[in-house]
């Protein structure tokens, strides 16, 4: 899975550090740091929860190309 | 009883998921290896091997049962006759052969050697056949009747 910079982005534009990202949706620092790194293919529901808390919308942040999946 | 809150959260789930399931197959080939190092010993008896038996059986059966009601069958093998065969056959031959080997350190006989190996294989591999073709159809009648539901509940 190709890492996810565009999630990467919105939280440091929102100036959130990932221990604060993951604070406010209740995950851990790993979690996040794993999503980011593309090493972790979260659930529909935290995706969700990733978006309200850095106001911003799936597409946005978790929409990949069909050639860029490397399942 | 409240029940305690999760600690975890969905990716520490996962792994923890991944490491009780590596641990579960750990278990359950470390008690097939107990069992076979103590038979080879001479061991025989329930006494010596009846605990570790009566656990894997224990374990097994709750997989089989917990997956077949699922409509889990396997993530690579099929559940059809051709499949089954080989499966019986090779876990049939491994058997004979265990049991061939102890005939022939007690008795010296190569010939009766053989035959334990040709009746043994045979008999268990006749055995796990019949099992696996009751799981599989076991399976296949789970599947439907899922499938059935969900096609209902999509209907309505």
């Amino acid at each position: 899975m190709a890492k996810n910079m565009a999630l990467k982005l919105a939280r440091t534009k929102k100036d959130m550090t990932q221990k604060d990202l993951a604070e406010k949706i209740g995950v851990s620092r790993q979690t996040i740091n794993a999503i980011e790194k593309g090493e972790y293919n979260p659930t529909i529901k935290l995706c969700l929860k990733i978006c309200w808390a850095l106001d911003a919308d799936l597409n946005e942040l978790f929409w990949e190309d069909e050639h860029d999946e490397e399942i | 009883m409240k029940k305690s809150k999760n600690n975890l959260d969905e990716m520490q789930n996962l792994k923890l998921l991944q490491i009780e399931h590596t641990g579960c197959w750990i278990a359950v080939w470390g008690l097939l290896a107990s069992i076979y190092i103590q038979m080879a010993f001479g061991l025989n008896e329930f006494k010596h091997i009846g605990g570790e038996a009566i656990v894997l059986i224990v374990l097994s059966v709750y997989l089989v049962v917990s997956c077949i009601k699922n409509g889990i069958w396997d993530r690579r093998l099929k559940p059809d006759f051709k499949t089954n065969l080989t499966i019986s056959l090779t876990a049939g031959g491994l058997f004979g052969l265990y049991w061939f080997i102890v005939s022939y350190r007690n008795y010296h006989k190569l010939l009766g050697s053989a035959a334990t190996f040709v009746v043994m294989t045979a008999a268990v591999s006749a055995l796990i056949l019949f099992v696996l073709c009751l799981c599989s159809s076991a399976y296949k009648k789970q599947t439907k009747k899922l499938e059935g539901e969900a096609e209902q509940e999509d209907e309505e």
